[in-house]
């Protein structure tokens, strides 16, 4: 018999994906009722992750954040968080069409990965900081995910000016703002969750404050390709060249989730 | 295994650790293992024997045999090629089997900066916050008169939240008004 909670992730996962292909529709039919089903369908399918993440937990006696399926649970859940932020704080309609998707991508992902719990945790993952560190750094990479769609949708303005639906899209600036909103929500969490806490962590799991693995390196890339993206805006950069900047970064973030696969290290659990 | 005189053909059994050194019963033969490699490789660049892996595919000991006077034998002796290390001497010596002790590597350090380490971590901690989320506006106004011309210079700088678009709306406010 199928888990509870992963019957409640497959139905979160067909509710992201219509959700998503609603919002394509509000794209191209531009009728503000389908907006506003689409929205529904996604809170609907973020009650069913939030849902399958809750009885997952109870059911392990942990917050479920251990292997890759259930970070990238997490990580979706946390895009489809700021897409609400978005919505409803900022009233950013339109980019958040291009926020469902990458949730949807990210849902996907983790429905081709391994999804037993592990029930006994080994020493190095029993830690407060386990809560913390992933937890920060998952919602900081989803702030990130939301400059991405928010970048993407300001490439595409710029490659296919004359197209219809683009002209649908939010103004250069507006895009460049949103952006740039998302990465000041996402960089601190990064780097206070990603970075200092995962160092305390790592400190008390293995001994020492930084070990050069290559997860910690790939994190360490991110944060530099984002912090160069602040600091070139100081420079005066703004727009194409600076969404090309973020998009690299968030890129750089999913290559370095899936770096362990390849690279091994200490982050290599499974 | 050790065979010789007052051994007889068949040989005695010795049980020796690593680094340790065992006479063979009734007779004045003691025998030392003096090192152990798991999967034995001579490097001939550093003519030095060393393990190709972890894994125990070529077991080799060290051993050096010697009675009150003579050394008899000192070399390696492997335990799938037994025969290859009798020497044409009164005695020989063979590696028959051997079993592995389970140890545990412990690290202990000392690591007195720590704590600067953790105040370190909590500081950087709240100042990335303050930069990125606590919201603040800070405007500087000079104004002085240029003697030479008799005109009034005003400068102007600001300081606010990275996405603070209000206070940007504000500032351009400010620049006009001071430009009219």
């Amino acid at each position: 018999m199928v888990p509870v909670d992963i019957t409640l992730f497959w139905w979160s996962l067909i509710g992201f994906g219509a959700a998503s292909l609603c919002h394509i529709l509000f794209l191209v039919i531009s009728r503000r009722p389908l907006y506003w089903c689409a929205s529904g369908v996604m809170a609907a399918a973020t009650v069913l992750l939030t849902a399958a993440i809750i009885v997952r937990a109870v059911a392990i006696g942990h917050l479920p954040v251990t292997n890759m399926y259930e970070y990238l649970s997490l990580f979706a859940w946390s895009a489809a968080f700021f897409y609400f932020v978005f919505v409803l704080g900022f009233r950013q309609y339109t980019v958040s069409v291009f926020i469902a998707p990458v949730v949807f991508m990210l849902i996907v992902s983790a429905s081709l990965l391994p999804k037993e719990p592990n029930q006994q945790l080994v020493p190095a993952l029993q830690s407060v900081w386990l809560q913390i560190h992933v937890t920060l750094a998952a919602l900081g990479e989803a702030a990130f995910g939301v400059a991405f769609a928010a970048n993407c949708m300001f490439i595409l303005k710029k490659l296919v000016a004359s197209g219809s639906f683009v002209k649908r899209f939010p103004s250069f600036d507006r895009l460049d703002i949103v952006s740039h909103k998302a990465i000041i929500i996402g960089y601190p969490l990064f780097t206070v969750g990603a970075l200092f806490a995962g160092a305390v962590w790592a400190e008390q799991a293995w001994g020492t404050f930084w070990s050069w693995d290559p997860k910690e390196v790939c994190s360490l890339i991110v944060w530099f390709i984002f912090t160069l993206y602040f600091h070139l805006r100081v420079r005066g950069w703004r727009g194409g060249k600076s969404a090309v900047i973020s998009i690299a970064g968030f890129i750089a973030a999913l290559l370095t989730f899936y770096s362990n696969m390849f690279l091994g290290g200490l982050h290599a659990y499974n | 295994m050790v065979t010789g005189p007052k051994i007889g053909p068949v040989g005695k059994r010795v049980l020796v650790n690593v680094g340790e050194e065992v006479t063979v019963k009734g007779t004045s033969v003691k025998v030392r293992n003096e090192r152990f490699i798991s999967d034995f490789l001579f490097d001939t660049k550093t003519k030095t024997a060393k393990s190709r892996s972890s894994s125990h595919d070529n077991p080799a000991i060290f051993v050096t045999m010697r009675d009150d006077v003579d050394t008899l034998f000192s070399g390696w002796i492997f335990k799938n090629f037994g025969m290859m290390h009798h020497r044409d001497t009164t005695y020989s010596v063979s590696f028959v089997s051997y079993a592995l002790r389970q140890t545990t590597g412990l690290l202990v350090k000392e690591n007195p900066g720590s704590g600067l380490i953790w105040l370190g971590i909590i500081g950087m901690s709240i100042g990335v916050i303050l930069v990125f989320w606590v919201p603040r506006r800070r405007i500087w106004i000079s104004i002085r008169r240029d003697e030479t011309t008799g005109k009034t210079v005003v400068c102007a700088g600001g300081a606010f939240l990275k996405d603070d678009d209000a206070a940007l709306t504000l500032w351009e406010t400010i620049k006009v008004e001071l430009g009219s």
